[in-house]
This record gives C-alpha cells, structure tokens and sequence, in this order.
C-alpha cells in the first residue's frame, strides 16, 4: 500500500474493487422458479392474484394523511382536557401571569438547578427509594417539549407521564410533577422514525425505550425515576425506532423495534427480557 | 403488472447487484440462498412497499437484513479470501500486480472494520449510493450516514497505515 493515501484515494480505490461477481444461469433460474412459486403461493392463499396494488397518488397520500391529522386532533384534544383536568387553577393563574421572557428564564434555571436523576452501573445495589425524591423539583406541564403521549395512574396519587422524550412523575395525583427522565438522555432527539416508548409498570419499575444516534436503549428505573439504568439492544444498526414496549410481570418483557425507517413497518425485531431489562434477547424479526 | 413480473423484472436488473453486495458483506462466496430470500421477501413486503423509496434502496435495504439474519444464525463466518479472487498469475506485471495487492489489502481492511463502518462504507464507496439513499436503505438519518461514513473513512486509512508499519 501507497504510504500517506488520503481518504479520496482510498474511496476511489474502493470503487474499483471488483463487483462483476454473477449468479450462474443453475442459481438464477433456481432463484426465479422459488420467486413463481411464491407468488403461485400467495395467489392461492388469498385466493386472488395478487395484482400490483400501486395505489394512485391520491389513494397514496390520503390515507396517512386522514390518520395523521386525525392522530394530531386527538393528540390536541386530549393535551387541552389533561391540562384542564391537572392542572390546578392557581397553577394556571400563575403561568398565565408569567411573562413569557420570565417563564423562559424560569425554564431554564429550571435545566441547570434540577438534579439530574444518578445513574448507577447497576440498579440492584441501588436502594430503591419509595419516598418522594426531596432534591427533584416540580415541573410544569407547560414546559413540555413535545405532546403527552402516554400517562398511567399507579394509584389515585402516584403516576407517569410520557411527552416525547421527556418522562414526569407525580406522587400527590396530578397536583405537582417531577421531571424524571433519564439524564443520560440529555437534550438527544429520537433519531427513529418513532417516537421513545414508555412502560409505567407501577410505582417504582418503569421502562424507557430511546433509539438515538448510538442505536436503541431501554432505560430502567427500580426506584420511581431517581436512577435510571441504560441497557443497549444490540438491533444491528437497525434503527427505526421502537414500536412496542411492553411488560407482563416485573421480569418478563418484550420489546419491538422498526428495522427500517424508510420501510415503514415491514421490518420489525422482537426482543424479549426476562430479567426486568437487564438482557434483551432477540426473538425474530419479521419483514 | 403484476407482483411476480414486477419481482422477475427487478430480480433481472438488481439481482446481481445484490448478489455481489451480499459477497462483500457476508464474506461469503456462497450467498445465492441469500439472494433468493431478498427477492422472495420483496415479493412478500410488495404490497407495503412505499413508491418514495427505490426499488434498489429497497432491496438493499431486505438485503442487508437478510444477511444479519444469516449472522444470528450461523456460527460466525471467518473471512473468505475466495470471496476476492483476484486474477494474478505469475505473467502478471509488477504494477498491475502492485494494484491488484493495493485492492486485496484494502478489502481486507474494510472487512476488519466494524458492523456499522463496513455498511456504510459499502453503501457509500463500494455501491455509490448517495448519502440519501444510504440513509434510507439502513434507517438511519442522514447525519447518522455522514458523520460513521467519515469516521469510517478515518478507521479505514488507519487500519491501512498500521498494516503498512508492520509490513
């Protein structure tokens, strides 16, 4: 090898690498014959030929964009009525009077002052504290960054409360909020084209599905949001975001992940926990 | 038209295509299997295949899936030097055999690279394919194909100067 090549070198030395590898006439026709049978398959499952199913550009379009805004309607209204329903009027006198340069300024002290949750190697050694965090602060709904997308009332007091990345926690029913979300999260934006997914499974467990620049992770608190564990999935760079995360005991979970962005939901991992998301094992993927 | 020429139609213009993707990036001369589970999958997925994205991206896109299926279930793979096979003979001249030793070295560093390096390095060197049609055949954000496609490029020319100190 050439000393000192730059990286221009070493892209154009790659695109001359051989590529004129091609499948014998035996492999091809192998490869035809399966693909007819497949469809000869499929016709007789259904029970019709399967003809090409292109949509027309308005059929293509119209669909998703009904269920988007449809999905954004729902989204708006259920926002105004928590809001109405949670928010306890002084509150709302109070953020209503704020300036809104007062209310930013509020925020941000807000960022810097509120101790960020601790992050331990290993939640097992970690005390689970069944009191309310003294240090966290409260949190106004106001603050949100994105729309509420999930929320679960543990009891009449205790709750969470999902809004994009962000994860709250009340403990007096709704009066006041904790902002708990991982603090490994930082300021990073989902790189999926879904949004995180949250399981509140009671007062203390919950799980946190993220997919990010650095692949997906679920977080795991043992202690109501105060510590939050990071465990990686190991999805192989594929990172469409998660679908699903769901758990039916505090040890059994599963999670499904979207192979491919651009595929919409064809793609799909499942990933299945059976030490509270300690591990996560992959169970199939489906295309 | 229907699926299957639909399918027949793209198997005729991408198939090998595919198939010498699926070389470099299984390391494996014996991926015909592999190719037919790409296209038979396509024919599956056909219906949800979204027209915004190529039918070449899309392959792509089954392609590199089938073949990390192909990793979780196999033992894994040591590197196929047959997989490269270079025609070198001893009437070969010296400089078209420098070349042709340049090529096998630098293949074998893009295959000492990691998961992630080695695909977009594919992806983006090998195949040519733009930043945004890398993007959507991995899932990834274009940023994401920009910054591991330049860290990758940087591992490369690395793994490349380390290999020529030791020679």
């Amino acid at each position: 090898m050439k000393k000192s090549r730059s990286e221009k070198d070493i892209v154009d030395t790659i695109r001359k690498l051989p590529q004129k590898h091609k499948l014998s006439p035996e492999s091809r026709e192998h490869i035809l014959t399966a693909i007819r049978q497949e469809y000869e398959g499929s016709v007789l499952r259904t029970g019709r030929s399967r003809q090409s199913s292109r949509k027309s550009p308005v059929k293509k379009w119209k669909a998703p964009l009904v269920s988007g805004l449809a999905m954004g309607f729902v989204v708006l209204i259920g926002f105004t009525l928590w809001k109405s329903a949670i928010v306890p009027p002084m509150q709302t006198n109070k953020i209503a009077a704020t300036p809104p340069h007062t209310a930013k300024k509020e925020e941000s002290s807000h960022t810097l002052s509120t101790p960020a949750p601790k992050t331990t190697k290993d939640p097992t050694q970690t005390k689970p504290k069944t009191s309310i965090n003294p240090h966290k602060q409260s949190f106004s709904l106001n603050h949100l960054q994105s729309p509420i997308s999930d929320i679960k009332m543990v009891n009449d007091q205790v709750g969470w409360l999902q809004a994009g990345n962000q994860i709250l926690s009340t403990q007096d029913g709704g009066k006041s909020w904790q902002n708990v979300t991982p603090k490994a999260l930082g300021s990073q934006t989902s790189q999926g084209s879904s949004q995180p997914k949250a399981e509140f499974y009671d007062a203390k467990n919950a799980w946190f599905a993220v997919t990010s620049m650095s692949g997906s992770k679920v977080y795991h608190t043992q202690d109501g949001g105060t510590t939050w564990k990071a465990t990686p999935i190991n999805d192989k760079g594929m990172i469409g975001g998660p679908l699903t995360l769901t758990f039916s005991s505090a040890n059994e979970g599963w999670l499904l992940l979207q192979g491919d962005a651009a595929m919409g939901s064809m793609f799909v991992s499942l990933f299945n926990t059976r030490d509270g998301g300690t591990t996560w094992d992959l169970s199939l993927i489906h295309i | 038209m229907n699926n299957l020429e639909v399918i027949e139609d793209w198997f005729r213009l991408y198939g090998d295509e595919v198939y010498n993707f699926l070389i470099y990036y299984t390391r494996r001369r014996d991926v015909d299997d592999l190719v037919q589970e790409v296209f038979i999958k396509a024919m599956r997925g056909l219906d949800h295949f979204r027209e915004e994205s190529s039918p070449k991206t899309w392959l792509f896109s089954i392609a590199k899936n089938v073949a990390i299926d192909s990793f979780r279930q196999k033992q894994p793979i040591p590197m196929d030097s047959t997989a490269f096979p270079l025609a070198v003979n001893d009437e070969t001249p010296d400089d078209l055999l420098e070349v042709e030793e340049e090529k096998q070295e630098l293949y074998h560093a893009i295959q000492a690279l990691n998961e992630e390096y080695r695909l977009v390095i594919l992806f983006r060197a090998l195949k040519e394919f733009s930043i945004a049609e890398t993007a959507e055949a991995l899932g990834w954000s274009a940023l994401k194909v920009r910054v591991t496609y330049h860290r990758a490029l940087k591992s490369l020319k690395k793994i490349l100067g380390q290999r020529e100190g030791l020679a």
